[in-house]
């Protein structure tokens, strides 16, 4: 466990477990996941898919019983500046509605079909205004067209009326963002928001975000594959694996000095931008890791990775490896983690 | 490679689809998905073709299987035309060239053993016996690093990057003299896209491969291709052998996509070049260069001509008017 | 907005064409001679000829359908030999009851379908769905005529609750609409609003039953989709109430599909049911057209081909006006 810190940190996530029941067994997505975010920094989730980086954060919005999840055990306490902590699991849904959207905010992925589509932009961010904010109509229109201009939608005067199929990927990636960042919560959830989009989109929406966040003053959780974008947004990573966080820390210490041989298969198996990798026999070729994820119906005993891992001795197959202090800020589930480098 | 002729050499390649309705003249509108593209393959070699959406590379790469019919140019393969032969010739080339798609299986039939969906080629070309297409799924399936008896299950017993090996291993079927990869790696986790990617890596130079390799993630291509080029709007903006293009970029849009592209690296800091706005509109692309409405070089000149490829070092062409830069 | 009305129309005037040339050629191709028909079997050949150049019978056939589609837009349908008046009059006499019946069995089916398919939707429980969808597939499954007849059985026999196979009951005193419940309410009869009503139920139902369970099958359907779709997952992170989700988000979009269904089935029920209609004896379009068939009086027949098209069209119309009311995708393109 990380020693107390000396502020109290904006989200807190301890012991968070989510299973989804299906028709051939429960599947535990997110099992036994702690992390905590310190007000205005950024901490970024990767991993692949299945990892249980999605699930966690529909998780903490407790949205994850449309899909027929459940949160079966942990705590999620959010600690508003100047307010008491809310206990997340102990919300009634009314209460629950009041924290979504308004304390803890979220987008998505898919920009194309996160916008109703025959609701204009504008009614859509009017919405969010009205349903936390005691302005009237017009009013919110006023602030909902100063949020699209906040986001960088040009003329927003005009755009407000338009629908979501008048507007690119990109545009409507922005609306979205205006969307959550229009009642100033403390936390923006984004879940890989700009792994549909172009490259030179995910910069603007990249700097966006980083902009915003400053001008705001919120957390962010950024969920994303992808380590560049990480490496990019994040004061702090926790990388995923099988429903568990397997490494934690800073985000220099994450990508110079990791300590668990998932992170650092994962670091050798992406191309590098510059530096090319020629073997002895001369070949361009990737490191790669051995085989796949566990099947979530059926989990190993002991390590999840051990199976795949190059490092993993008899110990690591017996029993599940606890979390375990690496350095400062850094935690590692491995028992082998001090033969690991990169 | 003793022989000098290219493989495949693409000339003047146009690809306009019809939209509906009229412009405001009435006139009749098209998006130009491929405007005016000339490039050349050699035997063996490897070429990404990169670009973000809307820059017509998958249509190029769909042209060149002729799965849609060019608008005008000329696609030689081996000399060739193919770009407007009859259905009845064009089926000899279509065993030459084969195709690898980012989800192999959305378009096979679920209901097929994987070993009848990698033997459907040889069928179709009618080569060789039963028993010797038999043998050669085995050994294709062992040259894909799966096991041999893979062919007497269904694909959706299989995961993604086993999925995609399936998919190699039946355009390898026919002996193909062309590969076209379109994503073959974007729809993979990362860990599992290394491994499909060794694995072209070695397919390439064990069979001596050519391929285009088309893709958006520039890192990928950074690592698996010899030539680049680099496509906006339908159009080409740069080609340059790999190295040459990520060390030194020509053209504005090359150095802005290198610059958009993050990095796994907290510390590299240093100015990033955002193209602002979007990507305009293909049915009503920019006059003179299109990338002019988004370029931060962009001269009153630009907006009149339109550049053409040059060559501003051997083997490096850029499409841009002006020299003073980068 | 125009152009889309313009494109519609040009559509319709495609249509009526077909449906002009259908008509058309059905009287041709009838293997006897409709002089004959109609100068009976006594005639002899000078009647006949005289006849047929009546019905214009000689000229050549370009010719003849230009007069028929020119006496058409005139007003002029041709004539009912066996009922011995004009065709339009024999029609606009029975078009309002099978309008009157067509129009209830539509509001039952639709706004029927809508109302349970939605409200299951939203109680989102396991077992009304159930119920719905073995309720929608027995609705489906079971023809309207057989239909009419058990509900003849049950609530006229054996319960008397509702009026026999007796027609639409007594006619209002001032017709204006030719809708009995209308011109009733019109005259402010309520009794009289009743009566019809009454005798409207047994037939409308078992009319709307097929349409019902067609129109909860599509709406399910669609709602599953929407609900699943990511822009509602997006309305629960902002906060959005489940109902206000259901009602102000996802309806709307699922209900699209529906509103064109919806179209087809009330051009359709308008077009007149022979069976229910002969069953409860309804004075309606449908059986018009099966008694023109049975005597060859093809002139009916005719104009029932052409009221079909253009009805077939304006509900069409009206659905799309409404679709571009509700869908902006279309409004704008």
């Amino acid at each position: 466990m990380t020693e107390p810190p000396m502020s109290i940190p904006l989200l807190e996530v301890t012991g968070l477990k989510t299973s989804f029941t299906t028709p051939r067994g429960t599947v535990k997505s997110v099992d036994d996941v702690s992390f905590s975010i310190a007000a205005g920094k950024t901490l970024g989730v990767v991993g692949e898919s299945g990892s249980g980086k999605s699930v966690t954060s529909l998780s903490i919005m407790r949205l994850v019983g449309r899909g027929g999840g459940v949160i079966d055990d942990g705590a999620i306490r959010l600690n508003l500046p100047g307010q008491p902590g809310l206990d997340i699991r102990a919300l009634d849904e009314k209460a629950m509605r009041k924290v979504r959207g308004n304390d803890i905010a979220m987008i998505f992925q898919e920009p194309m079909t996160s916008l109703d589509p025959v609701w204009s932009i504008g009614d859509q961010t009017i919405e969010a205004i009205r349903l936390h904010q005691d302005v009237s109509k017009n009013e919110a229109r006023e602030k909902a067209i100063e949020m699209l201009r906040l986001v960088g939608i040009s003329a927003p005067e005009s755009r407000v009326d338009d629908f979501p199929h008048q507007l690119s990927g990109g545009m409507r990636q922005r609306v979205m963002i205006a969307i959550a960042l229009s009642c100033r919560p403390a936390l923006l959830i984004a879940d890989e928001p700009t792994t549909a989009l172009d490259v030179t989109i995910q910069a603007q929406i990249l700097d966006l975000i980083r902009r915003l966040q400053k001008e705001i003053g919120m957390s962010v959780l950024f969920i994303t594959h992808n380590l560049g974008v990480v490496a990019e947004i994040a004061d702090k990573v926790a990388v995923m694996y099988a429903g568990q966080v397997v490494e934690e820390g800073p985000v220099r210490t994450i990508f110079s000095a990791p300590r668990h041989p998932y992170t650092v298969g994962l670091l050798k198996s992406i191309p590098m931008p510059g530096g090319m990798r020629v073997d002895d026999a001369g070949s361009r070729r990737l490191d790669t890791i051995g085989g796949m994820p566990p099947n979530p119906l059926a989990l190993p005993a002991g390590c999840r990775f051990a199976p795949r891992c190059s490092l993993a001795i008899e110990d690591c197959h017996k029993a599940p490896p606890p979390l375990v202090q690496a350095g400062d800020e850094h935690g590692v589930r491995c028992i082998r983690w001090q033969e690991v480098s990169k | 490679m003793n022989n000098t002729a290219p493989l495949l050499d693409v000339s003047g390649l146009i690809k306009r689809f019809s939209v509906k309705g009229r412009g405001p003249k009435g006139e009749r509108r098209f998006v130009h998905a491929v405007d005016n593209v000339s490039f050349t393959i050699a035997r063996g070699e490897v070429v990404g073709l990169v670009g973000e959406s809307g820059s017509g590379k998958t249509t190029i790469g769909r042209t060149l299987m002729r799965l849609t019919d060019p608008t005008a140019g000329v696609i030689a393969y081996e000399g060739t035309d193919i770009a407007h032969l009859p259905a009845r010739e064009m089926m000899a080339f279509r065993r030459k060239i084969q195709m690898v798609f980012q989800d192999p299986f959305a378009s096979l039939n679920p209901r097929r053993k994987v070993g009848q969906l990698i033997a459907e080629g040889m069928e179709i070309h009618k080569l060789g016996t039963r028993q010797k297409q038999d043998a050669e799924v085995k050994r294709l399936l062992t040259l894909v690093g799966l096991p041999a008896d893979a062919g007497q299950r269904f694909p959706h017993e299989f995961s993604g990057g086993q999925r995609q090996r399936i998919g190699i291993a039946r355009a390898l079927a026919v002996a193909p003299g062309f590969i076209v990869a379109d994503e073959p790696v974007s729809a993979l986790d990362v860990s599992v896209q290394a491994q499909v990617l060794n694995l072209l890596q070695d397919l390439k130079e064990q069979l001596g491969l050519t391929i285009l390799f088309i893709s958006h993630d520039l890192a990928v291509v950074e690592h698996f291709c010899d030539r680049v080029i680099v496509l906006y709007l339908g159009r080409i903006m740069e080609i340059a052998p790999c190295h040459r293009l990520y060390s030194k970029p020509a053209h504005p849009y090359t150095e802005a996509l290198l610059s958009a592209a993050p990095v796994p690296d907290p510390d590299r800091k240093g100015d990033r070049i955002v193209l602002e706005g979007d990507i305009p509109s293909p049915i009503d692309p920019p006059s003179g260069c299109v990338l002019r409405t988004r370029c931060r070089y962009a001269l009153p000149d630009c907006a009149a001509v339109r550049p053409e490829l040059r060559e501003v070092a051997p083997n490096h062409f850029k499409a841009c008017l002006r020299d003073d830069i980068l | 907005m125009i152009d889309f009305l313009l494109a519609r129309i040009g559509s319709a005037i495609v249509t009526i064409f077909g449906a002009s040339v259908l008509a058309f050629a059905v009287l041709r191709a009838v293997p006897t001679n409709p002089a004959r028909l109609i100068a009976g079997p006594f005639a002899n050949d000078e009647v006949i000829a005289q006849v047929t150049a009546n019905l214009g019978l000689d000229k050549s056939l370009p010719v003849q359908y230009l007069d028929y589609v020119t006496s058409f837009f005139i007003g002029d349908w041709g004539f009912s030999y066996s009922a011995g008046q004009p065709v339009l009059s024999q029609i606009t006499e029975r078009l309002p009851a099978s309008a009157e019946l067509a129009l209830y069995a539509f509001l039952f089916a639709f706004f029927g379908a809508v109302l349970v398919t939605v409200l299951v939707s939203f109680l989102n429980s396991r077992w009304l769905d159930r119920f719905l969808r073995l309720l929608s597939f027995i609705s489906v499954g079971v023809p309207p005529f057989w239909l009419a007849l058990l509900f003849l059985m049950v609530f006229f026999e054996r319960l008397g609750w509702f009026p026999g196979p007796v027609g639409r009951g007594p006619a209002p005193t001032g017709l204006y609409t030719g809708l009995f419940t209308i011109d009733y309410l019109l005259a402010g009869d309520f009794a009289g609003f009743g009566t019809a009503l009454h005798h409207l139920a047994l037939p409308s139902i078992a009319l709307a039953l097929g349409p019902f369970g067609y129109l909860v099958r599509l709406l399910r359907a669609n709602l599953l989709d929407i609900i699943n779709e990511p822009f509602v997952t997006v309305l629960h992170a902002k906060g959005v109430a489940p109902i206000s989700t259901h009602f102000r988000h996802i309806l709307p979009n699922a209900f699209l599909p529906t509103l064109t269904a919806g179209g087809l089935i009330l051009a359709q029920l308008l077009g007149g049911s022979v069976l229910v209609e002969r069953i409860f004896v309804w004075p309606g379009i449908g059986t018009l057209v099966i008694d023109g068939i049975l005597r060859q009086d093809y002139a009916v027949v005719q104009a029932f081909i052409m009221l079909s098209a253009i009805i077939y069209i304006g509900v069409n119309l009206l659905v799309d006006i409404l679709y571009g009311y509700v869908d902006p995708r279309v409004r704008r393109s």
